[in-house]
Order: structure tokens, then sequence, then C-alpha cells
């Protein structure tokens, strides 16, 4: 196993990070504000390093009733390993699909009510997620592949990824940036969680960032 | 002239630092991070120019800014920024401010808007 001192990373290289999430996600808001003519609201990011087993915890005290939240969740790999997680409160998917319906589709039956919610959670998902994955990895000089997005409840989220790929011992590094549209109550969070075997290629692309 | 830094992010700061010394290592720069540290140092010591990120705790960009220009209508303060929304942009046009730059920022941008402003500064 590798020695966990090697995931520390310097206040400088947490500071960049921080920076560059910052950055990412920006390039990201400014994508959907354009698409669905809104504002969003974005806060400064913050960067942890926490042992995978700790994760839905960590998670679950940031969120409110995070067991009925919806989680776009979207796996990566290549030069990092990670999954972005893209997280609503519940009840605001109702209020993300306004931003879409047009006034003639109004009346559609329950169950197509719940199919579009999930379309409109995948394609914001998509654009957020997308947009502020890409740009980071473009800033950090580094490749990855996207596995199609999923849609589900927080409570299932320990289970989908848990135990899919990361082990609990690993140290994962999470990004986690929080956002809100201006005109209405819609709170968002995103999070970056990289597993150990990203953590060398991390600290190596920092380093080039830093040197630019 | 001298010249006022403002994010919370160190390495943000750096990293204008070091184009701004490339361009000239004897213009004086002072830094500020956020908002409040930028209006009471901009109070104080009259820079120049201004560099001002928005997203910053305890006073961001967009209140600094007004501030700022509350308290000197000719201030010069161009937001550097990872917000690049068009409603963002927007905001901080009709705020007062000289221009809006995207993070991260490009040496070649930079140095045209010093020269922008130091030929304006001079006629």
């Amino acid at each position: 196993m590798m020695d966990k001192s090697n995931y520390s990373f310097s206040e400088l290289e947490l500071d960049a990070l921080g920076e560059v999430m910052n950055i990412s996600f920006g390039a990201a808001a400014a994508d959907l504000a354009e698409v669905m003519d809104i504002f969003i609201h974005l806060n400064i990011p913050y960067i942890k390093t926490i042992e995978v087993a700790a994760l839905p915890s960590y998670i679950r005290e940031e969120i409110t009733d995070f067991e009925n939240c919806n989680v776009i969740e979207q796996r990566y790999h290549g030069d990092f390993n990670g999954v972005a997680l893209l997280i609503f409160p519940y009840g605001t998917e109702k209020e993300l699909v306004s931003y879409f319906q047009q006034p003639e589709n109004i009346g559609y039956e329950s169950d197509e009510i719940i199919e579009l919610e999930r379309e409109v959670l995948m394609e914001i998902g998509n654009i957020l997620i997308g947009a502020c994955i890409g740009r980071l990895f473009e800033l950090i000089d580094s490749s990855i592949t996207y596995f199609p997005p999923n849609v589900l409840l927080g409570k299932h989220l320990e289970n989908s990824f848990i135990h899919s790929y990361l082990d609990d011992d690993d140290l994962s590094i999470t990004l986690r940036t929080h956002f809100s549209f201006e005109d209405r109550k819609i709170d968002g969070y995103m999070f970056l969680i990289n597993s150990k075997d990203s953590i060398p290629h991390l600290k190596k692309a920092l380093s080039s960032f830093l040197e630019l | 002239m001298s010249l006022l830094i403002v994010d919370d992010s160190r390495v943000a700061r750096m990293l204008i630092k070091s184009i701004i010394t490339e361009y000239n290592s004897k213009i004086p720069i002072i830094e500020a991070e956020n908002g409040e540290q930028a209006v009471t140092l901009y109070r104080k010591e009259k820079p120049e120019l201004v560099f001002l990120d928005l997203t910053m705790p305890v006073m961001d960009g967009f209140e600094a800014l007004n501030k700022i220009i509350e308290s000197d209508s000719k201030a010069v303060v161009i937001i550097l920024t990872a917000d690049i929304q068009e409603k963002s942009v927007a905001r901080c046009m009709e705020a007062g401010a000289y221009m809006v730059m995207k993070k991260l920022p490009q040496k070649e941008i930079i140095f045209k808007t010093l020269n922008d402003i130091i030929d304006k500064r001079e006629e």
C-alpha cells in the first residue's frame, strides 16, 4: 500500500487546485447560464482529502436530507480515475423542469413527469459536469474519458460507487463547490472525487500549473 | 504606476503578479485577500490600477467594485474572474469596471491592456 504521507498536499497545491476548480466551474456555469437564461451565484470551492469510507457521511453532513437528494453521477478514467457528483436537494427537480418545459407540454401523466425530471437532471449534469471536468483537466494538461452519467437518489449513492471501484481505505481528493440559481431557491453541489491512483499525477500536473 | 491585486487565492495572485513583473519589475504591487481588505487598501494607497476577483470570502468582488468606484469614480478596476456569465460581466461594466478578463490571465492581453492604460494616462 502507498505511504499515506505521499497523499498530503501542500497549502500551495491545495490553493492551486481550488483555483483550477474555480475557473473550471465558472466556465461550466457560464455554459449552463446561457442555455437556461439564468444567473448562477458561485461560491468559493472547498478542497479536502478524505478516506473513501468516510465519504458518504461527509457528503451527508454537507447536504440536508441527502437520502432523498437527486444525484447525477458521472465516472471518468484516464490520467485520473474518479467520479463527479452533481447534487440537487429533493424537490428541486420540479423547479428545474420548469426552466425547460414549454406551456403546451404541461399536463403530462405522472410517470412522464418523472421521466422528464430525470432527463432534465441528466441534461444539466451533462452540461455542468462535462464543461467543468473538461476545463479542469485541460488546465492541468491531462486526458480523461467519461462514462455515461447516471441519475440516482442519495440513499443509493453508497452502493453505487463506494464498492464499485474505490477501496474503503483509499484517500480521495474531494473538490466541492456550492452554487445557487439567483431567481429561484435552487441550491446545488458538485463533488469531484478522485481515487488515490490519481494523486501522483495530480501533484505533477499542479506543479506544472504553478510554473505557468 | 502602482497596482493592487485582489484574490482570495494565493496562486491566482502569484500568476498575475508574475505577468506584471515580467511587464515591468519596478511596478509596486500590493495585495488583498478579499473585497473588504481591497476597499481599505484602495482608500489608503490609491493604486492606479486594480485587478479584482469576484468570488471571494468576507466581501465579494461585486461589492468591493461598487465601494471602490463610490470612493473614486476614476478608479481603474480590471475584473479578473472565473465567473464569465454574461450577467456578471454586464453587472461589472455597469458598476464602472474598466474591463472584465477571463481567468487564467493571458500575458498578451495583460500587456496590451497595461499599454492602453498607460497611453490613456499620458494623453
